[in-house]
């Protein structure tokens, strides 16, 4: 008897500890800060009280404010792939996967490190070309500087995207057991398919309380706002 | 005394309540081919708020429809208004059988209070030959509803039903069974409201189908014609042998019939016998699988170098009851295994696929052999057993390399379980390297740094490439220093001004003509008339030294009109060395 009431007190604990953990999350949550440990915990906590839409929410939230962030992308694809419409979800192609894979690795405070490299070397093979005996073959400083040159603007270039993009995230996730997705932003419209929680939507466009989305397989169709919740908040 | 005090006392409420409810039939004798209509009507001064009551069974008439109606009036006695509100709710039968009966008195409950109608005799006789004939002609209903179904006692309207159809009657433990719940009917019904199911032991269920408007289809149901609609579609899943009884559903449907009027209808009892699985041959390794299926098997490569997973899967697809049994676990081995991943495709838990993940990492080189993976079920429909073995197949393990240490890289698309919270006390907010000052500031010193450095190399070109223009353009940059200071100097009048001029002059021949400065003056001069300058320029040059020489060391006041006369001689041998052009 003693046994039982021991474990219970202990699980009675735990649960009251993980309450208290989540209560806390969300509290440092409202005072505004955006930081990606504190989605993730938030993620993994909305996970466990078997929130899955908001639980894919707060992945993608992390993923946004850092790609780089290793655990929550595998949480993201744990949840998809136990979701019902994870058919919905096209593989990506072998180099496709491989490109993003870097594309995640580099976030946006890496890429700006890197252009900042890119940039010192470019001005110093500019410099060395400029300077470089001009009664010598310039072929090596000028496939420096041009090498230099071509990283600093792909660099530059993914900067740029990435930080809009930051900034102007239109993912959405579908937060409520199942919606109905339609051809026009009318209740009475044909439906065009039907969506479960946790799916992620690209937003295109917002008519009064409806929105216009893409679904990961690119079908497109209307559902009510109050349905869905987006990684910016607008 | 006090008896009669007392009586008084409990009847008062009665007498001053204004509310009566009475019931009373169109005949006490009725003929065969007639009808009889058995009016429950309640009056009161107030509104009156009841729930239609039921009709009331009774023996040797059959129900055939209930209408209601209600009214209001209103009369002025001895200058007083006085308002009467009714509602009548009158039941139609028609006659099955000659006989008597008694129709009981029927319990009405208006405002939280109960009242009792009175008991009425009623004859049923013979039809005459003059009998008129019948208002509402017989539905047909009869053997129908009293004698063709056993939950005659269930129905509630005349032509109206709600019927529950297993699709099996004997079933299985564990086999899953689907019962269809229709609506009959050969009236115009416009809706049906569910309104509970009940539910009895033996079962667990789930929602097969469930349609959203009542889509009606044509069918005879003994020997008469009928409009169906599916209400629900459920899947029952037996979990103890014996009788069971399906889930029991009510609601109300929506009829038209000279006015919309509520029908509240009710399934019919469906009884189901469950057997219990057979207990011989039960395979090894049997998890309650019961339905039929069919499995197969995929591996992902038989090649792997070592440190890499092989991913082995196993589906089991068909009808069953998928959410009832344990997945089949991986035999032990040497190599690393993981519990199944499960994948499920299926409708309401009981059609469809599963696909089992098991991940193997073997930790050897060399040939590894995949053990068998068994799954068995019992076919309800064969009656037996079937056990499906995996191939024992052969993986070739070869020895590492560095493409197999990255091979992991990939493979995050598909993790296995969810990773856990982080532990941090403290969060900060995630710094933004382009909102920082640092950043740049770092990326201004970059472009400065260049600039800079680029200033430099552009002189340093221009030297090496035509070093005689740079030595006239650095000679005239000095000398443009060199005069502004010696304009300075002779403005004010200072004796500075030759010292500057002095300087200035020979600095810009020497650095024009690539003349040595620590050569003495007459050596210059010398050095000038042998690079072929005009012999007066070299001479006042030479002249205007000696000036400038004489005022600095003899220490006397000058004049300032001479000083401006000594600059304008300056200016016009700069001017003449500067048509010159370069060295020659």
């Amino acid at each position: 008897m003693k046994r039982f009431v021991l474990i219970l007190v202990l699980i009675t604990a735990i649960f009251i500890v993980e309450a208290n953990e989540f209560e806390r999350l969300k509290t440092i949550e409202a005072r505004g800060i955006q930081n990606p440990d504190l989605y993730y915990n938030l993620g993994v906590t909305y996970w466990q009280t078997g929130q899955s839409g908001m639980a894919t929410l707060y992945f993608l939230k992390t993923l946004n404010l850092n790609s780089a962030h290793k655990l929550a992308k595998e949480n993201l694809n744990y949840a998809l792939n136990l979701s019902q419409d994870r058919d919905l979800y096209t593989p990506k192609l072998f180099l496709v996967d491989l490109f993003m894979q870097v594309y995640d690795y580099m976030n946006l405070n890496r890429l700006a490190l890197l252009s900042l490299v890119f940039l010192l070397f470019a001005c110093i093979s500019f410099i060395w070309f400029v300077d470089y005996d001009p009664n010598k073959e310039r072929g090596l400083p000028s496939l420096t500087f041009g090498a230099c040159l071509f990283f600093l603007l792909i660099s530059i270039s993914f900067l740029g995207f990435k930080a809009y993009r930051r900034n102007h995230n239109n993912l959405a996730v579908l937060v409520v057991e199942s919606a109905e997705l339609r051809s026009e932003p009318d209740e009475s419209a044909a439906r065009v398919a039907q969506i479960h929680e946790g799916i992620i939507l690209s937003m295109r466009k917002v008519e009064s309380h409806w929105t216009l989305v893409n679904l990961p397989n690119g079908q497109s169709g209307w559902i009510e706002l109050r349905n869905i919740a987006t990684v910016i908040e607008s | 005394m006090k008896r009669a005090l007392l009586v008084i006392l409990v009847l008062l409420p009665i007498v001053m309540d204004a509310l009566s409810v009475t019931a009373s039939v169109n005949k006490t004798t009725i003929e065969l081919n007639d009808r009889l209509e058995y009016t429950i009507r309640i009056k009161s001064e107030n509104k009156i708020e009841v729930s239609e009551p039921q009709a009331p069974k009774l023996e040797l008439f059959s129900f055939v429809n209930m209408t209601s109606s209600s009214r209001s009036s209103s009369s002025i006695i001895n200058f007083k208004v006085q308002k009467e509100y009714e509602r009548s709710f009158t039941y139609i039968y028609v006659p099955l059988k000659q006989g008597s009966i008694s129709i009981p008195a029927q319990s009405i409950k208006v405002d939280n209070k109960v009242y009792n109608t009175q008991a009425i005799d009623v004859d049923v006789v013979k039809a005459s030959g003059s009998s008129s004939k019948r208002s509402i002609p017989p539905q047909g209903f009869t053997d129908i509803f009293d004698e063709g179904f056993p939950w005659a006692s269930h129905r509630n309207t005349g032509n109206t039903m709600l019927l529950a159809l297993p699709q099996r009657q004997t079933v299985y433990k564990g086999e899953p069974v689907i019962v269809s719940y229709y609506l009959y009917t050969d009236q115009m019904v416009r809706s049906f409201n569910l309104d509970d199911e009940r539910d009895f032991p033996g079962y667990g269920k789930s929602i097969y189908e469930q349609p959203n408007s009542l889509d009606y289809e044509s069918v005879t149901h003994q020997g008469k014609r009928f409009q169906r609609a599916l209400i629900k579609k459920l899947v029952l899943l037996p979990n103890q042998i014996g009788e069971l009884r399906a889930p029991e559903l009510q609601g109300s449907a929506r009829i038209y019939e000279f006015g919309y009027m509520n029908y509240p209808l009710r399934s019919n009892d469906a009884w189901l016998e469950v057997k219990p699985l057979p207990t011989a041959e039960v395979p090894k390794g049997y998890t309650g699988a019961v339905g039929r299926f069919s499995v197969s098997e995929d591996i992902s490569s038989k090649e792997i170098n070592l440190g890499e997973a092989v991913t082995f899967s196993l589906r089991i697809a068909g009808k069953g009851n998928f959410n009832q049994f344990g997945n089949p676990q991986f035999p032990q081995s040497e190599a690393q295994t993981s519990s199944p991943l499960a994948i499920d495709k299926l409708n309401a838990g009981i059609e469809g696929s599963r696909v089992l993940y098991y991940t193997i990492i073997p930790s050897e080189k060399g040939v590894y052999n995949l053990p068998s993976v068994s799954f068995s079920w019992f076919d309800p429909q064969s009656g037996a057993y079937n056990v499906y073995r995996s191939k024992s197949q052969a993986i070739k393990v070869k020895s590492a390399n560095v493409i197999s240490y990255f091979s992991g890289l990939l493979d995050s698309g598909k993790p296995q379980t969810l990773r856990p919270m982080l532990s941090r006390s403290v969060y900060k907010q995630y710094p933004n390297y382009l909102k920082q000052i640092w950043y740049w500031l770092l990326v201004a010193i970059i472009l400065i740094g260049t600039a800079v450095a680029l200033y430099f190399c552009l002189h340093r070109i221009k030297r090496l490439r035509d070093p005689e223009s740079y030595a006239k353009l650095m000679a005239d940059k000095v000398l443009k220093k060199y005069l502004t200071e010696a304009e300075n100097a002779a403005k004010e009048g200072s004796d500075l001004f030759y010292s500057l001029s002095e300087n200035g002059l020979i600095r810009y021949i020497s650095d024009k003509y690539n003349i040595a400065m620590g050569l003495s003056t007459a050596q210059k001069m010398l050095m000038l008339s042998k690079l072929n300058i005009p012999q007066d320029l070299i001479d006042d040059t030479s002249r205007f030294v000696d000036i400038c020489e004489s005022h600095r060391f003899s220490g006397a006041q000058t004049d300032v009109t001479a000083i401006i006369h000594d600059l304008e001689k300056l200016k016009s041998l700069v001017a003449r060395f500067s048509r010159l052009g370069a060295r020659r």
